[in-house]
């Protein structure tokens, strides 16, 4: 019954395998496209670049790429920007940066700008420009001057195809509204351009990004059919359009686009296996993966494979995926994946030998290494279990591997004492690693219980104490803590996401505002745990990222219903498109805070079970030294 | 004593209702699933010893890239500006 009921249900899981979990939210859709066609009118209404001039920066060389840069328009202090490390690398490559559209009616106006970059002191230039044709604009050069000195170059005509090169800089930077509303532009002021490939390339990309997928296959398909393109651009095209269709769930329409864009590359191989894999048909998809470049979708398969009951074939993809290590982060990070999960696959089928090796494989300091250091003692810890029918479950929280355990160690046929102790001290080994590490990570929570178990078993009672006595003190704190954030949490917001988003938005070394172990509060006796202390691991929680993600989205929407503004008679629509923003926002930030307080009590719950172990430990062990 | 002793650090230790709703100890709906439950059915039956406290599971399930891409950029920034600081 099981298998047949695995059989009906497989089709779809591999659907949602080949697909994100979560579709793009029809609202957010909605808001982006009423937006982007009020900024369309908006352009065709006002004569842009007549009484405003655009600015672009350029730099000829990853030297000359600038850490800071000052205008001045007719003495007065237009814009001072300090360009992030990621923004200078860009600047590197050839993208180019669009400083933002100045008030500047036509004529001659006094500019000077003072550029600070790691070749030089401070670059100055200034001089008085004459502001005539139209378009207007300032197009700022950084390029090798006479000898060995950087020199800056003035230009009031911008060429689109440096309006290319800076929707190139916003996509680089994950503002993919920005590239959206640089390339219209574009196609206001050179619509020759703007019917170029290039351009159809890179609006197509720019749609894609800010999750507008289905303007952006109705683009990426057009230029897959565009004879003018490049072949190459046209294929990329072509498998662009697919992934996109294969998103939205067309896997026909995915597998068109395929067909036609006929051509042999890993990338359609792994598309085409991704259609496959939505069709359930398992052993084509396998067949098309390569094996090295698709690890991510053979750890998908993986999953659909054991789900579909195929358990040896899935568990011999997650054993070759836990050999790819180092090749990149991504790869690495689906190598520790698979090498947990098959570690707790073998856990539970009785293969502890196996497991060990699974999680031996597992790289230190990565967000897998405190699981597989748990894991690793358990399977150290059930070497001593036998294959034996397990007593029916008085419990079913705790796995099927504990419950071995126990039958081992505490059962009428336990086993003998040398393997008893052997097994115990090999388990304690990677659980003491994680003795002294942060205990909001459940992994350490559990092995902070685990260590007074294990000590207790091998009748080093005082030792057990103390660990005990220590669980239940950091512990302790941790459920104090997450019941005032939780009380808190109900009665106000404890996050302004916006704010969070303006400063820190997307996630970078040098904005980000949290770390995860800040002072190693919880070594103190009586630790005091820093309030908000949760946060840096709330942020990682898939549905915030989400609507971090949506709110960062309604910021770049509100820039240009904020440009739409501008034009008289958009005014009244560009307030009501403010409005419903602000609505909007506001319903994701009580989203946001709703969800808060589910988060903080789901962990208090999963807290509780291990405090209320420890202290069953630490009370047991109390007990043994009674008077009888 | 064994008995007591469980009930203490199960219920006592915070004696309002509230509390054990907080604590998740209350037994309502799948009583199996809660852990002081547990830890008296695991008294009653007079078990010897400790029970394994091996509750965490890595279940196998589907990733989504954007969300793993994401969290991956949030480790490296906590590092990054762990890095900074020191």
């Amino acid at each position: 019954m099981l298998r047949f009921c695995l059989r009906c249900v497989a089709p779809l899981l591999a659907l949602s395998l080949a697909q994100p979990v979560a579709a793009n939210d029809p609202r957010l859709a909605s808001i982006k496209q009423h937006a982007l066609a009020l900024y369309t009118v908006s352009l065709a209404q006002r004569r842009q670049f007549l009484d405003h001039a655009m600015v672009v920066l350029a730099a000829a060389d990853a030297n000359l790429a600038p850490q800071q840069i000052k205008i001045w328009i007719d003495d007065e202090l237009w814009a001072e920007y300090r360009y992030r490390p990621t923004e200078r690398a860009l600047l590197g490559t050839g993208a180019q940066h669009q400083l933002g559209i100045a008030p500047m009616p036509q004529g001659r106006h006094q500019i000077k700008l003072e550029v600070l970059t790691a070749a030089a002191d401070p670059l100055v230039a200034e001089q008085q420009l004459s502001f005539d044709a139209w378009p207007l604009g300032l197009y700022i050069q950084l390029k090798p001057g006479p000898g060995a000195a950087p020199a800056i170059q003035l230009s009031t005509r911008v060429p689109g195809t440096a309006l290319l090169a800076a929707a190139d800089f916003e996509l680089g930077m994950g503002q993919p509204g920005k590239a959206v509303t640089l390339l219209q532009n574009l196609a206001a002021v050179d619509p020759a351009l703007a019917r170029q490939p290039p351009y159809s390339e890179r609006i197509g990309r720019g749609l894609r990004d800010w999750g507008l997928d289905v303007a952006a296959e109705a683009s990426m398909a057009g230029l897959a059919a565009n004879a003018q393109a490049p072949k190459a651009m046209r294929q990329s095209a072509g498998l662009q359009a697919a992934e996109l269709a294969l998103e939205r769930g067309a896997i026909k329409q995915a597998d068109d686009y395929l067909i036609a864009a006929n051509e042999d590359s890993v990338a359609r191989r792994i598309l085409q296996a991704r259609v496959h894999l939505a069709r359930g048909e398992f052993a084509q998809a396998g067949r098309l993966l390569p094996a090295s470049g698709a690890q991510l979708w053979r750890y998908q398969l993986a999953a659909a494979l054991i789900v579909a009951g195929q358990r040896d074939a899935g568990q011999a993809l997650l054993q070759e995926l836990m050999q790819h290590q180092g090749e990149s982060p991504l790869i690495a990070h689906v190598g520790d994946l698979a090498a947990l999960k098959l570690g707790y696959l073998w856990l539970a089928e009785g293969r502890p030998q196996d497991a060990a090796t699974a999680f031996a494989r597992i790289q230190p300091d990565k967000s897998a290494y405190q699981s597989g250091l748990l894991g690793a003692g358990w399977a150290a810890l059930a070497m001593v279990t036998e294959a034996r029918p397990l007593p029916d479950p008085t419990d079913r929280i705790r796995t099927d591997f504990a419950r071995g355990i126990d039958a081992a160690l505490n059962g009428a046929t336990a086993v003998d004492r040398p393997r008893r102790i052997a097994a115990l001290r090999a388990a304690l080994a990677p659980w003491l690693e994680l003795a002294d590490a942060d205990p909001r990570e459940v992994a350490v929570q559990e092995a902070l219980v685990a260590i007074p178990y294990a000590l207790a078993q091998l009748g080093a009672r005082d030792k057990a104490i103390e660990f005990a006595d220590k669980a239940v003190t950091r512990l302790n704190a941790m459920r104090e803590h997450l019941l005032a954030e939780a009380s808190i949490a109900r009665r106000r917001s404890v996050f302004d996401a916006q704010d969070f988003v303006a400063r820190a938005w997307p996630p970078h070394p040098s904005t980000w505002p949290f770390e995860s172990s800040a002072d190693g509060w919880w070594l103190a006796d009586k630790p005091a745990v820093p309030a908000q202390s949760y946060l840096p691991r709330w942020l990682g929680d898939e549905r915030v990222l989400r609507e971090l993600q949506a709110i960062s989205t309604l910021q770049e929407v509100e820039a240009l219903a904020v440009a739409a503004g501008q034009v008289p008679s958009l005014a009244l629509r560009s307030e009501r498109l403010l409005a419903d923003l602000a609505a909007e926002r506001q319903r994701r930030q009580t989203s946001l805070d709703r969800y808060a307080v589910i988060w903080l009590r789901t962990e208090l719950v999963q807290l509780n079970r291990y405090l209320v172990l420890a202290r069953f430990v630490l009370a047991n062990l109390y007990e043994q030294d009674e008077p009888r | 004593m064994k008995r007591l002793l469980a009930a203490l650090c199960v219920l006592a230790f915070h004696p309002s209702v509230v509390a054990q709703q907080e604590l998740g100890m209350t037994v309502t709906g799948d009583e199996s699933a809660e852990i002081g439950l547990f830890i008296a059915k695991w008294m009653d039956g007079g078990e010897p010893g400790l029970p394994a406290p091996g509750l965490h599971q890595e279940p196998l399930l589907p990733v989504d890239p954007w969300v793993l891409r994401q969290q991956l950029a949030v480790e490296a920034a906590v590092r990054g500006s762990r890095a900074t600081r020191d």
